[in-house]
């Protein structure tokens, strides 16, 4: 027997079984250096198992300290849940006892959004359009609507069949109506809104391609148009513009829709003066989408019913009238009085690039 | 399900199954009443932590033996061996506070039999060898798994194959704990 032999690590391991035991251990008396042998690895064993205890209890702890650490977190969100409803039910009761109504205490509830809720009909305000950003609305009857003068901007048609019809008039007469916002009174569902654009003319050559004319380009567009065109018609961003008002939009920097910018003819210079349109915007339940379209003293009057607008404006693109209420919404504008009925956007592709370039 | 609710027959199945958790549900289970034990017997919370995690590591490894019974309910069993290791603490420093009035040139045959082997050395040297053969000898040596079950947790081709693992692992330990220490400093 030496410390090489195999039998050594398998009576170690209780892998011999009884009768080869006994004759190890016999075996085992005459070798004592063995005997020590042995003793060490027992040794060595025991200190594996020694190892796994403390990775156990060290496995213990953790586990009850993470455990105990999410305890203490949620006792701190039930505590603060806990506040918060007391705090929230003690308003409400308060606003209750005050007010006697528990519609009216449930306001401490919901967040009151100006755009939702309807104002008291009796107390003009301000009102701003669901779709726009940019135009107040401007409540008319029908009476007042045809009583109206609109001497620098236009005047609606009097005659209008179109123009829904009210038996009292809400409008104080004293009141100055134009291009821009007015105090303005909501009743039921109809609500009306009133602008005047100019439209902008786009010229489109025969090569197709679309040059922009306008009334004032900007400065900086001008000085780059000069300077370095091949540049510019390369570039996109669109930087230095002026934020688009009711009446006008200024050009963008990328004037000239064609990578040959050497052979592009130069800009026309716009027209001095181009016909006003006047635009009611209507929105009714119960209405079909439409578009009512009259001329009629050197006006153009659009009355759009019930049509999403956002930041409408007016293109005439060779004498031809657009109507654009959104990114996808151009309408092609007759030129005699009609009612478009569910009108249906454009789908001519240079038409819409001429107008989104 | 609370640990409590499960029978005594339940919880041996469960840790010879080798779920470490109901460790965890049997310490939680009994926390209170050993620590109340411990500080009624003017101990600290501290000792009260290490006695009932040492007592869930007895369970563990007598719940291996498989002629081991779990007769009384686990918390009589923690409770006793709580009050067992608690004793031999007490009793442990008893001594060495006594020891302090022996002279330093006396011989008790009470110490020597009393030298405690220190494992530390080995766990060190363990824990300094790559981590597939801590594994190895853990699995084998502390936790009993066969060697089919090693191969496999361990991504081995067979049973063969981590014998061979096992058995050049244990001799590469011995090796490292003989070279760093000389045979009397096993001992204290």
């Amino acid at each position: 027997m030496n410390i090489e032999d195999p039998r050594i690590q398998q009576y170690i391991d209780n892998e011999l079984n009884d009768s080869e035991r006994l004759s190890f251990e016999k075996e085992l008396e005459s070798h004592p250096e063995i005997q020590e042998y042995i003793a060490f690895k027992k040794f060595i064993i025991e200190g594996i198992r020694s190892e796994g205890d403390e990775e156990l209890k060290e496995y213990i702890r953790s586990r009850v300290q993470d455990e105990s650490t999410e305890n203490q977190t949620n006792l701190w969100l039930y505590a603060v849940a806990s506040v918060t409803l007391v705090l929230v039910s003690y308003f409400f009761i308060v606003q209750y006892f005050k007010t006697g109504s528990l519609k009216e205490a449930s306001k401490v509830l919901v967040l009151n959004d100006p755009m939702t809720s309807k104002p008291d009909s009796k107390t003009p305000h301000k009102y701003s359009s669901p779709n726009s950003q940019t135009f107040d609305s401007i409540y008319y009857s029908a009476d007042t609507l045809m009583a109206l003068n609109d001497d620098a901007d236009g005047s609606i048609n009097p005659e209008s069949p179109t123009l829904e019809m009210s038996s009292e008039p809400e409008i104080q007469e004293n009141k100055a109506y134009n291009i821009t916002s007015e105090i303005a009174l909501e009743k039921e569902d109809l609500f009306i809104h009133k602008t005047t654009l100019v439209p902008i003319a786009i010229a489109m050559n025969d090569d197709s391609k679309m040059m922009r004319m306008d009334k004032a380009p900007s400065a900086e567009i001008e000085t780059a148009l000069s300077g370095n065109r091949v540049a510019l018609s390369k570039k996109k961003e669109t930087s230095k513009l002026k934020a688009p008002t009711a009446n006008s939009k200024v050009v963008s920097d990328s004037l000239l829709e064609s990578d040959d910018v050497e052979t592009a003819k130069p800009r026309l210079k716009a027209k001095k003066s181009l016909e006003k349109i006047s635009l009611v915007f209507v929105q009714h339940a119960n209405i079909q989408p439409s578009i009512d379209v009259r001329y009629a003293n050197d006006q153009i009057y659009l009355k759009i019913t019930n049509l999403d607008n956002d930041n409408p404006l007016v293109y005439s693109i060779n004498e031809k009238l657009y109507l654009e209420l959104g990114p996808k919404s151009i309408y092609y504008i007759p030129n005699n009085n009609i009612i478009l009925t569910n009108p249906k956007p454009i789908t001519d592709k240079s038409i819409i690039k001429a107008i989104q370039n | 399900m609370q640990v409590n609710q499960y029978t005594s027959e339940e919880i041996l199945v469960r840790l010879r199954q080798g779920d470490r958790d109901v460790l965890v549900e049997l310490y939680k289970a009994n926390e209170t009443m050993i620590f109340k034990y411990i500080k009624e017997q003017n101990g600290r919370d501290e000792d009260a932590e290490d006695l009932l995690q040492e007592a869930l590591v007895v369970l563990w490894n007598n719940a291996k033996n498989p002629h081991f019974e779990l007769t009384a309910k686990p918390t009589t069993y923690i409770y006793a061996v709580v009050k067992n290791l608690w004793l031999k603490s007490v009793e442990k420093n008893k001594r060495l506070t006594s020891e302090d009035q022996i002279p330093a040139n006396a011989h008790s045959i009470q110490q020597e039999s009393d030298k405690l082997m220190d494992h530390s050395i080995v766990r060190k040297m363990l824990n300094q060898m790559g981590e597939t053969c801590r594994q190895v000898l853990l699995m084998f040596y502390y936790d009993g798994l066969d060697m089919q079950t090693i191969a496999k947790a361990n991504n081995f081709a067979n049973a063969d194959v981590a014998k061979a693992k096992k058995h050049q692992c244990l001799k590469e330990l011995e090796k490292q704990v003989k070279l760093k220490f000389q045979s009397t400093d096993f001992f204290r």
